[in-house]
């Protein structure tokens, strides 16, 4: 806990490309005689709809956890806040979720960013 | 002191490879498929099922009407979110329902050993290496089967249970910080996912509460604050909650078709070969470092792997149900349990610890790989691409409104000719073999029509009606539109699917239509 004190946005980032590129490797090996289109369509799928919102929103606890265990707990918040948005606002609205589910992920990543930077988006608008 | 790091970096190179080895036998190279590849079980046709339901009726919340007798105000009746990942996924990728399906069950595995490792690493970075050889265990037989029986929804929520394991082990640690907003999402989603792991959890957090007050490492309003945490899931689950309170009180619906006892049963501690020699080791170990006055923090793993592994032992207890599922993951659970004596040797060595432990295993990995290997999963056990033809040829091609005998035999008697959306009567015909080897069908001979799994019609205010409780009428063998002939069955059944299908056509006005070498479709 101790060692996370001075938050390194590199390093993270760094973290997450290797994690997504082992996520490739590993997919580019189980199915090594599929289409390169249709991995990628796959791969992009699970990083666009909760790795890439999980990271953002996770990075918010970068004083609390370190990069690892961020990174685990981004794939599971990442299933977790994108589902249960979609489920709930299919459940209310009764829209089908085909009709907005790529969208949710790009609200939550905005959410999720804005939040991490809220203290300079603050400083800026008192200026 | 650290690991010797270039040692360290080849052991773990090896075990990506392994890992990427072992699950190999599980695919044949192919994310996109013809028909449902290396699906041993009906609840993985359930599993792809629930994805057309989803994709069909635009959401979770309703079931479209073809799925279930034409009722267009049914609910659906399981947990919604262990499905919605998947579907989200394949919706996104356009793959078809039961690659999407298949695919997301193989990466759910890759993220339950991520997470795993992710909880021993909070506690231990050492164990968490050390623990790494017995988690390859779960892409070998009969631990896989979880994958092509289908346990997807135990697989879903027991990722999210390692996770609100992490938080937790933060939590206590830190009790101010903001985890406790995640510890709530995850345990709210691990329940909409499966209700039956999260209950494990509130096991387990039973026991940790008792063990951390008598060594006074958690203070009351900590308790309460957890305590206040799980009750705030209730708010995220609502949507839920008006089914999972009609089937607690009809008792009907929300069982899952997997024979648990079949499975359970072929799951046992001798499925770790020698390596089990060392699981009972380290639970000795980890036992003794329980009961010992002092706190350690390795015994928070301890309770949560032991507190499940007590729970895959509650079958002697009465409860049957569920308790076996857990024991398909093994590999992961008591994988701590392999660290832990490999750590006390690293701990009891002088002279070049770090590299004899890595050494070790290093030999364990291969040995794993040369000694058992996981032997490669059937792809068409269940289904053929010739099967799959009829399946879609009567999806297509036939009305919702007509009826359809599906004949089947042997190991094909499962019921995914559900997915053909229309009124099915599936009939195993061994049961209708007499003592003299005849087969016992005739023209008036009656046949129940298949009931849909317990979902349930809404028709407002607390009126709720299971599906399991309404009466289809059976029909006689002379109504019937189609007929639909397995002969993908047993070889000694073949002749019987073989002879009623020409006695059909020379006596009744029935005509093939349709005709592949596992299906024929006759009409009238």
């Amino acid at each position: 806990m101790e060692k996370i004190k001075k938050y390194n946005m590199k390093k993270d980032l760094i973290y997450f490309g290797v994690f997504l590129a082992l996520f490739f490797i590993f997919l580019k090996s189980l199915y090594y005689k599929e289409s390169i289109l249709v991995l990628v369509k796959f791969f992009s799928s699970y990083v666009y709809l909760y790795f890439i919102p999980g990271f953002l929103i996770m990075i918010n606890f970068h004083k609390q956890l370190d990069v690892l265990t961020r990174l685990v707990l981004a794939i599971g918040i990442g299933f977790s806040v994108q589902s249960l948005l979609v489920y709930y606002i299919n459940w209310f609205t009764e829209i089908p979720f085909q009709q907005f589910y790529l969208i949710t992920p790009l609200i939550i990543s905005l959410i999720a960013g804005l939040y991490f930077y809220k203290s300079k988006l603050t400083a800026l608008f008192k200026k | 002191m650290e690991l010797n790091k270039k040692l360290l970096f080849i052991y773990l190179i090896l075990f990506f490879i392994i890992l990427i080895s072992f699950s190999s036998k599980i695919s044949d190279g192919y994310l996109s498929h013809n028909s449902p590849s290396y699906f041993l079980a009906r609840d993985n046709f359930w599993g792809m099922n629930q994805i057309d339901e989803i994709t069909d009726s635009g959401g979770a919340k309703w079931v479209a009407p073809h799925y279930n007798y034409g009722y267009n105000n049914s609910y659906h009746s399981r947990s919604p979110l262990n499905i919605f990942i998947p579907t989200m996924v394949t919706s996104f990728s356009g793959l078809e329902s039961y690659d999407g399906f298949l695919a997301s069950q193989l990466m759910i595995t890759l993220f339950l050993i991520f997470a795993f490792f992710a909880l021993i690493w909070n506690i231990n970075k050492k164990i968490a290496y050390f623990s790494l050889p017995l988690m390859l265990f779960l892409y070998k037989f009969p631990f896989n089967t979880f994958i092509t029986w289908g346990c997807q929804p135990t697989s879903y929520n027991l990722f999210f249970v390692f996770l609100t394991t992490i938080i937790l082990y933060h939590i206590i640690k830190n009790p101010l910080n903001k985890l406790i907003i995640m510890f709530t999402i995850l345990n709210a989603v691990g329940f909409l996912s499966h209700g039956r792991e999260f209950l494990y959890f509130i096991f387990f957090l039973f026991i940790l509460a008792i063990y951390l007050l008598i060594h006074k490492k958690i203070k009351i309003h900590l308790i309460i604050k957890i305590l206040i945490s799980l009750m705030l899931i209730v708010p995220l689950i609502f949507g839920f909650i008006p089914i999972l309170i009609f089937s607690l009180l009809s008792k009907t619906g929300l069982t899952s078709t997997l024979n648990y006892k079949t499975v359970g049963d072929a799951i046992f501690f001798s499925d770790f070969g020698l390596i089990k020699y060392i699981l009972i080791l380290g639970l000795i170990l980890s036992l003794f470092l329980l009961f010992n006055k002092k706190y350690n923090k390795f015994n928070y793993l301890t309770l949560f792997s032991g507190s499940l592994l007590l729970l895959t032992y509650a079958i002697y207890f009465g409860y049957t149900k569920g308790a076996l599922q857990i024991r398909h993951f093994w590999p992961i659970i008591l994988s701590p349990f392999l660290g832990l004596p490999i750590y006390y040797i690293y701990l009891r060595l002088k002279k070049y610890r770090s590299i004899i432990v890595l050494t070790i295993c290093i030999i364990i990995l291969v040995l794993i790989c040369v000694i058992a290997p996981p032997k490669e999963v059937p792809k068409d056990a269940m289904m053929t691409s010739h099967i799959w033809e009829g399946v879609l040829y009567s999806q297509n091609q036939l009305d919702f409104n007509d009826s359809i005998l599906v004949i089947n035999g042997g190991q094909m008697r499962f019921g995914f000719f559900s997915l053909n959306k229309k009124f099915i009567s599936v009939i195993d015909i061994y049961q209708y073999i007499n003592s003299n080897g005849k087969l016992n069908i005739h023209q008036d001979s009656e046949f129940d029509q298949l009931k849909h799994d317990g979902n349930y019609i809404y028709n407002g205010g607390f009126d709720w009606v299971s599906l399991s409780n309404i009466t289809i009428p059976s029909k006689k063998l002379k109504d019937f539109d189609y007929i639909f002939i397995n002969m993908y069955t047993q070889k000694e059944l073949q002749k019987y699917t073989q002879l009623f299908s020409q006695e059909l056509q020379k006596e009744s006005n029935y005509t093939k239509i349709f005709n592949t070498p596992h299906i024929i479709i006759l009409k009238k």
